[in-house]
């Protein structure tokens, strides 16, 4: 037998040192220096669980909960989360620290090569107009030169390029540092719309495309006062649906970030944590270079309840003022009118912006103000003041209450797969038109053979909404929704029927 | 304590540093890495792990360095560092599996490699602690004493776990 030490030797040659072992070094450091917060959080649960006191959810599909975090609202994702540690940052960089910020390519390069882990990023970059400094860079990496795959085989994962599109912001206005703000891959998706709300307990959707041998794993982070859950989901290693499940009742998180990504081999975390650990070892913003070969990360904040809340009367203007501004995020509370939810929009930019309202948007010119009225049941939606590349600026949260009980729901209580839908040709020759000024009246004249002694013909929505929208009600479930439109001597005649197949209209 | 004599094998000697340079943590770390990473590999089996403990090892080494150069032997704190960081991971896998909470760890790399391989077929049959013993004595050539600091044992269980290992490993090779 070979001597032991040569036998030993011969098994080590078999590893190759990286050239850029000590670059990498130097990024695992200053991931470590950036989340020491989040190692202490980690470390106080720990204890925490030790003494019995702890709260302890961690499994995989599950939330693991640490004290810690931001209790204010959240603009970026990388390098800082909030508009104080922005600033805080501008004032290093204005001290001569971190020049890379001040460039926003340079800011996505990092971002590829400090957190993703991906080696000699390369990218193209396209600056958005609008009202705001943003960018989007276009990060690559060249596929390694690999032979071409044999007939029916696979092409290895190791050979393909990875690609990412990393929006980024200037919060601290012109020759600013920029922050990173989302990434979207194209591998990857999360279901998730502006302004990205979510409820605790919800589940959003993750699409993923894995490519064989790869796997997909999603999760997120959430912040709130003193507390920070994080949850991941389970593994996919075919192309599928992730379900992300938001974080509930573990603490009272406001905001935070979801993301789903595919990595090209095996576990890409530490093989041995404990739970919390296993959690952000797969958090792409926690400290380790996952080197995923696709990668979707979005912000996300907590929306608040729904249900109305109690308020007095008195105190809630009926007209919500939104003043669109940079980054700025505000709560207020308005009291619903017959005709709807009013708003006086001002936008305080020098450019064109979009507002988006509960499903309608409308563009504002610079400087100008408008008067809205939405639709929106009681309860809290948020108004959203964003670029044209729909990334949001502004948010404003609106509590509507609606105290006098104006608001009569629309929605059908029936399955969707049971509703039909008619629309009604306007054909006064036919002779099979009603008008009538009150729409109720037109609504019961129209549908006289199908109703039904104690069914219940009202107006639906806000009361006086124009155009109307009238509903029927049987035994305490709305069955029949009808729209309508003004004809030429001031009356309304029916346009279109939605009902519940119960109702009768075939 | 004495000064640690290591052996520095041919893939990691280099130009000779000037006194400043031999003072940096990177001189250091460009000196160390490849020979730590080799020995981590050979213990643990896998790539990937070892990597991993040579960073926490480094970067462990790194937030102290203004003290650990002035030891007597930084490479003797290094390799308790990595060494320690390989205990405190088997601790947590046993801690792990007693709770059932995940899938069982990552199989032993030497334990799935090719069998025709009889070198790699060899270090398969020894335990952890036995490969790290080996490593330390026979391959880095710390004594028993250091080994057994390195390892946080007593020497005399070095050297039975070197033994052990060397007849496991005559036994799978023979005359090879």
């Amino acid at each position: 037998m070979s001597d032991p030490k040569s036998v030993l030797e011969r098994v080590g040659a078999r590893i190759t040192p990286r050239e850029d072992a000590f670059e990498r070094l130097q990024r695992y450091r200053r991931r470590r220096q950036r989340n020491q917060r989040i190692t202490a959080g980690v470390v106080a649960v720990l204890v925490a669980v030790a003494g019995g006191v702890g709260v302890w959810a961690g499994f995989r599909g599950g939330t693991t909960v640490r004290p810690g975090g931001a209790d204010e609202q959240a603009v970026a994702l990388w390098p800082e989360r909030t508009l104080a540690e922005i600033e805080a940052a501008q004032q290093r960089v204005d001290g001569g620290e971190d020049s890379w910020r001040l460039d926003a390519a340079s800011t996505a390069i990092r971002f590829a090569s400090d957190v993703l882990g991906w080696n000699d990023p390369m990218v193209s970059i396209q600056f958005v107009p609008g009202p705001v400094d943003a960018a989007v860079a276009d990060v690559t990496t060249p596929p390694a030169p690999c032979p071409a795959p044999l007939e029916g085989e696979p092409i290895s994962l190791t050979c393909l390029g990875k690609r990412a599109e990393v929006s980024l912001h200037g919060f601290t206005g012109p020759g600013g540092i920029w922050s990173v703000t989302a990434v979207r891959g194209d591998r990857t998706r999360i279901d998730l719309d502006p302004p990205f709300a979510v409820l605790p307990g919800q589940i959003v959707e993750a699409q993923v495309d894995v490519p064989e041998g790869a796997q997909a794993i999603g999760g997120g982070t959430f912040f709130g006062n003193g507390c920070q859950a994080s949850f991941g989901s389970e593994r996919l290693t075919e192309s599928g649906k992730l379900d992300l499940v938001v974080p509930s009742g573990d603490c009272e998180v406001s905001d935070g970030y979801l993301y789903v990504y595919v990595v090209g081999s095996g576990p890409a975390w530490d093989p041995y944590p404990s739970d919390a650990e296993e959690l952000l070892a797969e958090d792409p913003l926690a400290g380790r270079l996952l080197e995923p070969m696709d990668l979707t990360l979005i912000q996300a904040h907590i929306a608040s309840d729904t249900s109305p809340q109690p308020v007095e009367q008195a105190e809630v203007p009926e007209v919500a003022e939104v003043v669109c501004e940079l980054f700025k995020e505000t709560k207020q509370q308005v009291r619903a009118q017959p005709n709807g939810v009013h708003l006086r929009v001002r936008n305080a930019l020098d450019r064109e912006i979009l507002v988006l309202t509960g499903g309608d948007t409308f563009r504002v010119a610079a400087s100008e103000t408008v008067k809205l009225t939405m639709q929106t049941p009681p309860g809290t939606t948020n108004v959203v003041c964003t670029e044209q590349d729909r990334t949001k600026f502004a948010v404003v949260e609106l509590t509507i209450v609606d105290p006098d009980g104006l608001w009569k729901s629309p929605d059908l209580e029936c399955d969707s797969r049971d509703i039909n839908r008619t629309d009604v040709v306007f054909d006064p020759d036919a002779g099979l038109v009603v008008v009538a000024a009150d729409p109720t009246d037109a609504a019961r004249a129209y549908l006289e053979p199908l109703l039904r002694e104690g069914d219940e013909v009202e107006s639906a929505g806000y009361p006086e909404v124009i155009p109307p929208l009238v509903r029927v009600v049987r035994e305490g479930q709305t069955v029949a929704t009808l729209e309508f439109v003004e004809v030429e001597h001031g009356g309304w005649t029916v346009a279109r029927v939605s009902s519940c197949s119960e109702f009768g209209i075939a | 304590m004495e000064r640690m004599e290591m052996p520095v094998s041919a893939a990691t000697q280099g130009p000779r540093l000037s006194p400043e340079e031999a003072d940096s943590f990177e001189a250091f770390f460009r000196a160390e890495h490849a020979r730590l990473l080799r020995a981590l590999f050979v213990v643990t089996g896998s790539a990937e792990e070892a990597e991993e403990l040579m960073q926490e090892a480094f970067l462990s080494v790194w937030e102290r360095w203004d003290r650990v150069r002035s030891l007597d032997s930084p490479t003797g704190y290094l390799y308790r560092t990595g060494m320690n960081a390989l205990r405190s991971r088997l601790r947590r896998a046993a801690r792990v599996a007693r709770r059932i909470v995940r899938p069982a760890p990552t199989p032993d790399a030497f334990e799935a490699a090719d069998d025709r391989d009889a070198v790699v077929r060899a270090l398969a049959g020894l335990t952890e602690r036995q490969r790290a013993a080996l490593v330390l004595v026979e391959m880095l050539g710390f004594g028993s004493e250091e080994a057994g600091e390195i390892l946080g044992i007593k020497a005399v269980t070095v050297r039975v776990l070197a033994s052990q290992g060397r007849a496991a490993m005559r036994e799978v090779l023979g005359d090879e």
